[in-house]
């Protein structure tokens, strides 16, 4: 059973691989890619499954027990995270069959996805903080060559930023590592969390205090957070749509994913400034949406969106009750989703009206409602609307502000939707609403009218998080628990010793 | 010994900060690479310079001589020698793709995915 | 491209010196220094010494295959290894000791996933220099 645990590292290796023998063959890997990606969808949906049934799944590889061994732990938000990049994994991958772009004809294309996947569900299962580093640097590693893939100008000029800046990023949590080492002795997060739990009883947390800062600092560049969000909206609207997609869905939550992980299972108590990040998460939702507004490309905007949901995330995950843990980890569930939906939009309407700068857009609800509407579903979602999934995340987030009396927050948090709204419309008017600019232009969708079908099947995914918000959200909301209770985590990994 | 270990690596990291503040991607490059030596130096130094056996239970003997090292910093050190070779590699084949296609390695040229689209004017910026 | 007597006698020995000691290197990598990577970067330097002497022509021959293919099947041994034992967890080890009446030789599931990470790490430094090889020689053809 403990096997299951290694399936998401283990199918998306064997898809690579395997897509990589078949690299001369394009259908044949496209078809390893599809059945890939369907496994590793159906072993979300079963651990997933299983966690809801045993809170807790643990696996010692390859027989080394725990602190000395690798443990792969899956608890509740683990498994959510798991189930949403399988999701966006399988409609980005669907997407990028049904488009004619020579991104979907690369073939490292396919094995690189495989390999990012393999990288972030490590990061997510691992119970150790070096594997943690390795994952993700397997996920950085493809995330690169995805980026350079077609070897444009504007793309080397976003990766040098890109790639500077996260190896940057990635040599700080390697120190960070090396000084933790040197003062707790262990990497397994659990033993980890013990001895810092000690460390905080007998007020000697400064070490360890340093090596969490310098963690803190690494990860909030991977998550993208003011003030060290300068490479994201330089480099994501660089690659082909299908790869902005994924890179919104899985990159930055992976680095809120460690984040959530610091905050309350390898640093508990306050050696992390509560009153730090609370602070930054105000100041990411608001410098994000300020720099979209002052955006007129469209993924451009976008990107700058990601910067401004990460803040909500990042408020929720300071607040640190179970309901506000609960938001972001929903947060999270529904911005991967929409997000990622956003961008795949914006990129076939691009490829329809030919630019992403929106002067030289429009025309596209005259000639393709229904993009117009999986548009405007996405969008609402994003802003917070009600019946959809944006709106329960960002009502949670605000009512765990209001819960914890941080009226400020609040008022940033609605601003932020308020302008989050302004943006999203703005892209409407200009791309949807207006006439194109040139006349003439054949606004047919062609062949593309297959790629409706992904974007729809995540639109679906949105409204139903939004109408099964309650159900979903309680789900969340264990998650939410056991996360501010690490005892039961620990109890999981180590039970076997103490 | 840590001392002067110490000192090193403070040198060490100095020298990668010095080059990742030049203009050229190159220097960039190696500055990275030589922040990842030093990172690796410093775990290496902080698990403490002590111990001069292998760390392998003798025949004979039930548990370890006191003298040996720790292994563990020693594994982590060469799985992110191994990563940071991978990732120099990549490194220096963008910067030599950055030369390549835009004809500079300039860093303060390297502007164009950072400006703002102008909503007025028609005329595309160069790398558009 | 021409090379000199000396360098093409000497190679004829060192590529196969080269692929002797690396495999040496693989084989006592469990418990003494040595390893794939090690065993793997060595025989790799076989192919670099041969591209810089001749030419990424003659590398690629002596590799025989494409480096990708190297990188993939590497994977795939290091994945059987830790597949072996199916009931227990993943990447568990088992030995088997075979006895040739004079000397007893111990072969493991970590001896495969060492030989896979000798291949994957062949495969990926000759991928390095032959491409950057190739490179090179468009360039000096161009001008």
């Amino acid at each position: 059973m403990s096997n299951l645990l290694t399936l998401p590292l283990l199918v998306p290796l064997i898809s690579a691989t395997f897509g990589i023998l078949a690299r001369q063959h394009a259908n044949v890997q496209r078809w390893i890619s599809l059945a890939g990606i369907s496994v590793y969808l159906a072993i979300g949906f079963i651990l997933i499954s299983h966690v809801l049934d045993q809170s807790y799944l643990t696996a010692q590889v390859g027989g080394w027990q725990a602190p000395y061994g690798i443990t792969l732990v899956a608890d509740l938000l683990s498994a959510i995270m798991i189930l949403f990049t399988g999701l966006i994994v399988f409609s980005v991958l669907l997407y990028s069959l049904m488009t004619s772009k020579p991104c979907g004809f690369s073939p490292a294309f396919h094995p690189l996805v495989h390999f990012l996947l393999m990288g972030a569900s490590g990061a997510f299962l691992t119970g150790d903080i070096f594997n943690l580093y390795v994952c993700f640097e397997i996920m950085l590693m493809s995330s690169f060559a995805l980026m350079t893939l077609e070897g444009k100008a504007e793309q080397t000029e976003g990766a040098v930023k890109y790639v500077v800046l996260n190896l940057l990023s990635s040599a700080i949590f390697l120190a960070g590592l090396g000084l933790l080492y040197a003062k707790v002795g262990s990497l397994n997060m659990a033993d980890i969390s013990v001895i810092s739990q000690q460390a905080v009883a007998d007020e000697k947390v400064g070490p360890i205090r340093l090596a969490g800062l310098l963690f803190f600092v690494s990860f909030s560049v991977k998550a993208g957070m003011f003030p060290f969000f300068f490479w994201l909206p330089a480099s994501y609207h660089t690659p082909s749509p299908p790869v902005s997609a994924l890179f919104s869905g899985i990159l930055t939550k992976v680095g809120v994913y460690a984040l959530i992980r610091l905050h309350t299972l390898v640093m508990p108590g306050e050696v992390l400034g509560y009153k730090l990040l609370l602070t930054m998460g105000v100041a990411t939702m608001l410098i994000g949406v300020f720099g979209a507004a002052s955006q007129m490309h469209i993924r451009r905007i976008l990107s700058f969106h990601i910067i401004s949901q990460i803040g909500y995330i990042v408020v929720g995950i300071a607040i640190k009750t179970p309901l506000a843990l609960a938001s972001a980890i929903f947060f999270i569930g529904h911005n991967i989703i929409s997000k990622g939906n956003l961008f795949l939009v914006a990129g076939l309407a691009s490829d329809i009206v030919g630019s992403e700068k929106l002067h030289k857009t429009g025309g596209m609800w005259k000639a393709w409602p229904q993009l117009g509407i999986i548009y405007l579903i996405s969008a609402f979602s994003l802003a917070g609307f009600p019946p959809l999934s944006g709106f329960v995340a960002k009502f949670s987030i605000v009512w765990a502000t209001v819960e914890s009396q941080l009226w400020w927050v609040m008022a940033a948090a609605i601003f932020t939707g308020l302008f989050t709204l302004y943006s999203m419309m703005k892209i409407w008017v200009e791309v949807f609403w207006k006439d194109h600019p040139d006349p003439d232009r054949d606004l047919t969708l062609g062949k593309n009218s297959r790629r409706l079908m992904p974007v729809s099947l995540l639109a679906g995914i949105i409204i139903f998080l939004g109408l099964g918000g309650g159900p979903l959200f309680d789900i969340c909301l264990r998650a939410g628990e056991q996360l501010v209770n690490p005892a039961g985590y620990i109890q999981a990994v180590l039970g076997e010793i103490t | 010994m840590e001392i002067i270990m110490s000192i090193v690596i403070g040198v060490c990291y100095a020298c990668a900060v010095f080059l990742l503040l030049q203009k050229r991607l190159l220097q960039i490059v190696l500055g990275i690479a030589l922040l990842g030596h030093s990172t690796n130096l410093l775990i290496f130094v902080a698990s403490g310079l002590h111990g001069n056996s292998v760390p392998i239970i003798q025949n004979g003997l039930k548990e370890l001589p006191l003298i040996a090292v720790d292994p563990l910093p020693q594994a982590l050190i060469l799985t992110a020698i191994v990563i940071g070779l991978a990732l120099f590699g990549f490194s220096l084949a963008l910067a030599y793709r950055c030369v390549a296609v835009l004809g500079h390695d300039d860093i303060d040229q390297i502007t164009h995915t950072d400006t703002l689209d102008d909503p007025i004017s028609k005329v595309d910026s160069k790398v558009s | 491209m021409k090379s000199s007597p000396i360098l093409d006698i000497t190679l004829r020995w060192l590529v196969v010196l080269l692929g002797i000691v690396s495999f040496f290197l693989l084989l006592r990598g469990h418990d003494e220094p040595g390893g794939g990577f090690s065993g793997g970067l060595l025989a790799a330097s076989a192919i670099i010494i041969t591209t810089i002497a001749y030419g990424a022509d003659a590398g690629r021959k002596l590799l025989h295959f494409q480096p990708l293919s190297y990188i993939a099947v590497g994977l795939i041994l290091s994945v059987l290894a830790g597949l072996f034992q199916w009931d227990a967890v993943f990447m568990s080890s088992i030995w088997v000791e075979l006895s040739l009446g004079f000397t007893i030789i111990k072969l493991g599931t970590p001896l495969l996933f060492d030989l896979g990470v000798y291949i994957v790490v062949l495969g990926v430094v000759s991928s390095f220099v032959l491409e950057i090889e190739s490179i090179v020689k468009i360039k000096k053809e161009g001008l």
